[in-house]
């Protein structure tokens, strides 16, 4: 589309610059040529800026009334850019005037999706109602990472646990059931099934799209509660080089820093980004040596190639993440053997976590309605354990000289999925798609099992007929054929048919632009994961062995989703509802080993004695519905409302209510071009269920809290910088307590009491530059 | 640009600060190296799988497997179950040997030796032992901790010269009968390997070494709905340190804070205290005749150390401002206070110093 413009000498354009600036500076002023910005509704628009699209250099920003003067010397392409209206691209030829209305950034229906979709597609004309979780959002958060991000998010919480990191549940199923993808490609867990959110950082990502129910006929295992994309940030073509730097800094003790740049060539583009991210740790307890929350530093790198070869897309990415974190004991007075001296001692966990993902992903449009695309990737994830014996008073360590103190487990997913995507079928341009996926899984080290198979592999084929049926209606039947090297015993299966087939149908109804009806079915299945079957860990506090003979997990999901949006003068509403039956068979959950069955080398008093087996059959069920109100991209007002039942044979049939209010809401002062930010959460009360030993039902219960953060976004520099500060947790929230008789929660594994939720109330600060 | 230079810079000049790690400031005072202290870890281990038998007067020690041995004869008759594994002895309510089976133990009481090591007070003592009469042994556990299960016997003899026992599992399966020779001191029998084991040296002080205690309520004031070992009757092991019961060998405690008492409660007094607010250096050859000496055989006991909160941290706070006083079997009066309950921070190693005192 540029090409159509001329271009212009870059001579001539820095000389056409520094006029401006001189005549800004000066005030300046004759006869002069204006151009003039406004709204839809003729209202000026002040501090828009107006960049030439050739180089991106500011070439200065409207005053008051929304004016500019023209002082171009030459015909140029510029951009126009205000927070909250989309961009104007426009040619200004010197001595004329111009009058440009922005529209305002309307909401996210009309923006892309890719998640779920074989193709990406519109958001409004998705069979899948994708939640997208864009930038702004994620600038208005202050958030740094998954868990800043997905903690206040509806139907999402987020468990803090001082070994595992923090954990997604998403409608009350945890982190094993939802499948982490970034790009697409599967994200290796880790050493606790679940990713723990802290390690994937934001910096680098253009923004989320959450799918909730099963997606397994697109992405095989795990996708049973939901899917979380994370959509990278990517180079484009012809593009000149970009860059940025942002720092960030909460109370807590969070001190961040990273870096990016990216720059494109006619057929080539190029990104690098990295940053270090250090965590003081927390703890409420301000005399407690270990913390809750561990401290952490992280090193990260991403880098991101692609090449444009006729009609062929080559794309290659790599990221490495690094995390060193401390699980420190508590130190008591104690003899150090080496020296036979008393002092402070201690014994302390040192952690160190590699994460390594890159891939290649190749598209090839091989004419105007057909297209072939291959994704390879891997997804690596090593954690070293090592404890170290202390002496705080001498300052010395040594590693504790116990073997089983010491492990390096390691968990590699490699994907490789390929496919045929032919559109433009019938009148109403209907798609199909067929393509095959292999899916390896290895883990190694000293906590899975020795002996046992150090992986399994999936291999998949799947197709997928979109049916444009008439403009108005789409129907998508698609299924998935599975095989498993180590599952073979037919309980990923359809219509009883003994075929591990995974089918998918879903409804797209628009009867006008304001409505959309989706109706859908869809089976989800996860195979067990290596650390359910092999897991193998023993210390003076814990026995948790995986379980050889679990079954997968197959669960049935039904979904009705309603949108209706309207513009009224100067207002936009939109009405999402959501209605789902989620049927879980052979749930596979953590459980209190029956402890006559400990192997002869365990001790009885072991306080953590656990392993893994399946459930008869878990249900949950629900609705949400949302509001997003908007006036004049100047104030939103989001309220939302989610309600969830579970129940299952672990229940007796009985069913466990739980329910959540969401409000986001901010407000544009236009005056002082900021952005006030406001997000409250309320989770009700929340149990975990279990049958216990003696046939009864027992509960843990996580009782009620409220997130609310306070948040406020402002440019300078001509939007070169942007600056977020605020206050997360404003309630002062910090403990909330888990009551009742029951033997196991997946919230707190550790039983009841009070469970640290968050840090408190914290201020934070993170400035971004770009240029 | 400035405010964006100053926040760079100050980001960096914060990091720099915490990048460090941060030193622990606690006053230590590490043993001062007298020549006339002897210090001494016993390696009671984490599980507190051993005992530990001290001599003082050498300065020897005898580390001994807790399980080796269930119960122990004197030639007095005497006869002590061994605390440091939890082993119980209890009364079926069959009066024939060969009646009892596995279900014969459900719901019966189990009896502990006293944590006084009082031989009057040991379970079997206590309870007025008959011979020819049927009784349950509970093995107590293994040193992992594994419970080993039951056995049922009758002592049929029991002299100044030997004992005659007759032991069978609770489903009657491998019985035996064994003759057990007696000689000065105690014979340690082990039920689970049917012989006698060498446990204690013919001369000892102190034993450092894990006793039976009952935490939570005592199953007899629950009535029906009692859970041995559930909801009453929690019987855990602590480390303790046992004077030797050969009534020649008497203790005492002393400290210039007789009126606080042990506690877990870290900001508590008692917990504040430290070595140098130890009475140790005062105990003296000119008074150590006025502290009052008793064979009372926990007169150390778990006196000298007391878990914190929360406990699951596993801190303990050792009362080094206490001394013992131990008089052994040949007068000589020594004094003693521990140090440390943890060697390179794990717990079970309790490590104490002591000095004989004698006249300057």
């Amino acid at each position: 589309m540029l090409a159509r413009y001329i271009s212009i000498n870059c001579n001539i354009l820095y000389i056409t610059m520094l006029v401006i600036l001189v005549f800004n500076f000066n005030g300046y002023a004759q006869s002069e040529r204006l151009i003039i910005v406004t709204d839809e509704g003729n209202q000026p628009l002040q501090s828009v800026s107006v960049f030439s699209v050739k180089d991106n250099v500011l070439l200065g920003t409207t005053s008051k009334k929304g004016e500019l003067i023209n002082t171009f010397q030459n015909e140029a392409v510029v951009m126009l850019h205000a927070l909250g209206y989309e961009d104007l691209i426009v040619t200004i030829k010197p001595n004329k005037d111009y009058s440009f209305h922005l529209h305002e950034k309307i909401d996210e229906l009309d923006e892309v999706v890719v998640t779920g979709g074989f193709v990406p597609t519109k958001a409004n004309a998705s069979l899948y109602k994708v939640k997208r979780i864009g930038v702004d959002e994620v600038e208005a958060r202050g958030a740094v990472n998954m868990s800043d991000l997905l903690e206040q998010q509806q139907n999402i919480k987020v468990i803090h646990d001082n070994v595992l990191g923090s954990r997604i549940i998403l409608n009350g199923l945890s982190g094993v059931n939802v499948k982490m993808l970034m790009d697409g490609l599967p994200l290796v867990s880790g050493s606790g099934d679940d990713v723990d959110l802290n390690q994937l950082n934001l910096n680098d990502i253009e923004r989320i799209e959450v799918v909730e129910g099963p997606l397994s006929v697109q992405y095989g295992s795990n996708a049973l509660a939901g899917t979380v994309n994370l959509i990278t940030k990517k180079p484009s073509l012809d593009d000149p080089w970009r860059g940025g730097v942002n720092t960030y800094a909460e109370t807590v003790g969070k001190f961040n820093v990273d870096a990016s740049l990216r720059k494109g060539w006619k057929n080539t583009s190029l990104s690098l980004s990295g940053g270090r991210n250090q965590f003081l740790g927390y703890d409420l307890d301000p005399n407690k040596r270990g913390k809750f929350w561990r401290p952490n530093t992280q090193y990260y790198g991403n880098m991101r190639v692609k090449q444009q070869i006729k009609n062929v897309a080559i794309s290659g990415f790599y990221q490495q993440f690094y995390e060193q974190a401390q699980g420190l004991g508590e130190s008591q007075l104690g003899l150090n053997s080496q020296i036979n001296k008393v002092s402070q001692m201690a014994r302390d966990n040192e952690f160190t976590t590699h994460r390594i993902n890159g891939g290649i992903n190749i598209d090839a449009k091989l004419n105007h309605r057909s297209q072939l695309q291959f994704m390879n990737g891997i997804s690596y994830y090593e954690q070293q354990t090592q404890k170290f014996v202390r002496d705080l008073d001498y300052n010395m360590e040594w590693l504790s000289n116990t073997a089983s103190d010491h492990d390096t487990t390691s968990f590699l997913t490699a994907t490789f999925r390929g496919s045929y995507i032919l559109s433009e079928i019938g009148a109403n341009n209907s798609t199909w798609v067929v393509g095959y996926e292999a899916n390896v899984n290895r883990a190694a080290g000293g906590r899975v099992e020795s002996g046992s198979a150090d992986g399994y592999d999936e291999y998949s084929a799947y197709t997928a007929y979109k049916w444009q049926i008439s403009p108005k209606v789409a129907f998508q039947s698609a299924f998935r054929y599975t095989y498993n090297t180590y599952f073979h015993n037919g309980a990923v299966q359809f219509l009883g048919a003994d075929l591990p087939l995974v089918p998918s149908f879903n409804l797209l109804y628009k009867p006008s632009e304001n409505w959309q009806y989706r109706l859908s079915y869809g089976k989800g299945y996860r195979v067990p994961s290596m650390r359910e079957m092999f897991y193998h860990m023993q210390d003076q506090n814990h026995y948790i062995v995986g379980n050889p003979n679990l079954t997968p997990e197959v669960g049935d999901n039904f979904n009705f989703q309603t949108t209706y949006a309207i513009n009224k003068g100067d207002w936009r509403y939109s009405i999402n509802t959501s209605l789902f039956y989620n049927n879980i068979k052979n749930k596979i959950e953590m459980m209190e080993m029956d402890r006559s069955l400990l192997p002869p080398d365990v001790p009885e008093n072991t306080p953590v004695v656990r392993t893994y087996d399946n459930i008869e059959e878990f249900v949950s069920t629900g609705f949400s519905i949302n509001l997003a109100t908007e006036y004049k991209s100047r104030l939103t007002i989001d309220p939302g409302f989610s309600f969830l039942a579970r129940s299952g044979s672990e229940a007796s049939e009985q069913f466990f209510n739980s329910y959540e209010i969401t409000l986001r809401t901010s407000y544009l002062l236009k005056k002082l071009d900021t952005k006030i930010n406001l997000f409250y959460k309320f989770n009700s009360p929340y149990a975990e269920f279990a049958k216990e030993a003696d046939g009864t039902v027992g509960t843990q219960t996580l009782d009620s809290y409220s997130l609310l953060d306070l948040t406020a976004t402002k440019p300078f520099f001509n939007r070169k910088l942007l600056v977020t500060a605020g206050a997360k947790n404003l309630l002062n929230v910090t403990k909330v307590n888990i009551y009742g008789d029951g033997s196991k929660g997946i919230l707190s594994r550790i039983g009841t009491g009070e469970r640290p939720i968050d840090y408190g109330t914290q201020l934070f600060i993170k400035l971004g530059y770009q240029f | 640009m400035k405010l964006f230079n100053t926040t760079i810079f100050s980001s960096l000049l914060l990091l720099s600060l915490f990048s460090c790690n941060e030193a622990d400031d606690s006053n230590t005072i590490p043993p001062d190296d007298n020549v006339d202290s002897k210090i001494i870890t016993a390696e009671l281990t984490g599980q507190l799988s051993n005992q530990v038998y001290v001599d003082l007067n050498t300065g020897e020690t005898s580390t001994v497997e807790v399980n080796t041995w269930e119960i122990a004869f004197d030639q007095n008759g005497t006869i002590i179950s061994n605390s440091g594994k939890k082993v119980a002895l209890a009364m079926p309510l069959e009066t024939d040997f060969d009646e009892i089976n596995e279900e014969s133990v459900q719901g019966l009481q189990l009896f502990y030796d006293d944590e006084t090591a009082d031989l009057t007070l040991t379970a079997w003592n206590k309870n007025n032992f008959e011979l020819n009469t049927p009784y349950i042994l509970d093995l107590g556990i293994n040193g992992l901790g594994k419970v080993i299960g039951f056995k049922k016997f009758i002592i049929s003899e029991n002299s100044s010269s030997q004992v005659v026992i007759k032991f069978a599992d609770l489903n009657g399966e491998n019985e035996a009968t064994t003759t057990i020779e007696k000689s000065a001191g105690f014979v340690y029998f082990s039920a689970v390997e049917n012989k006698v084991n060498e446990v204690e040296p013919s001369k000892w002080d102190i034993v450092l070494k894990p006793v039976t205690v009952r935490t939570g309520a005592p199953c007899s004031a629950l009535g029906p709905g009692a859970m041995p070992g559930i909801n009453c009757d929690i019987m855990r092991l602590n480390a303790s340190v046992i004077i030797n019961q050969n009534g020649l060998v008497k203790g005492a405690k002393s400290s210039n804070f007789p009126d606080l008492e042990a506690n877990d409660d870290p900001e508590h007094e008692i917990n504040k205290l430290t070595i140098e607010d130890s009475n140790f250096d005062e105990i003296t050859a000119s008074n150590v005749n006025d502290i009052e000496k008793t064979t009372q055989g926990n007169i150390i006991g778990k006196e000298w150390f007391h878990i914190q909160t929360p406990h699951r941290d596993g801190v303990y706070k050792v009362y080094s401002h206490i001394t013992f006083v131990v008089n052994d079997e040949e007068g000589n009066n020594y004094k003693l206070r521990f140090l440390t309950y943890s060697k390179d921070g794990q717990n079970g190693y309790p490590t104490f110093e002591y000095q004989l005192i004698q006249n300057n």
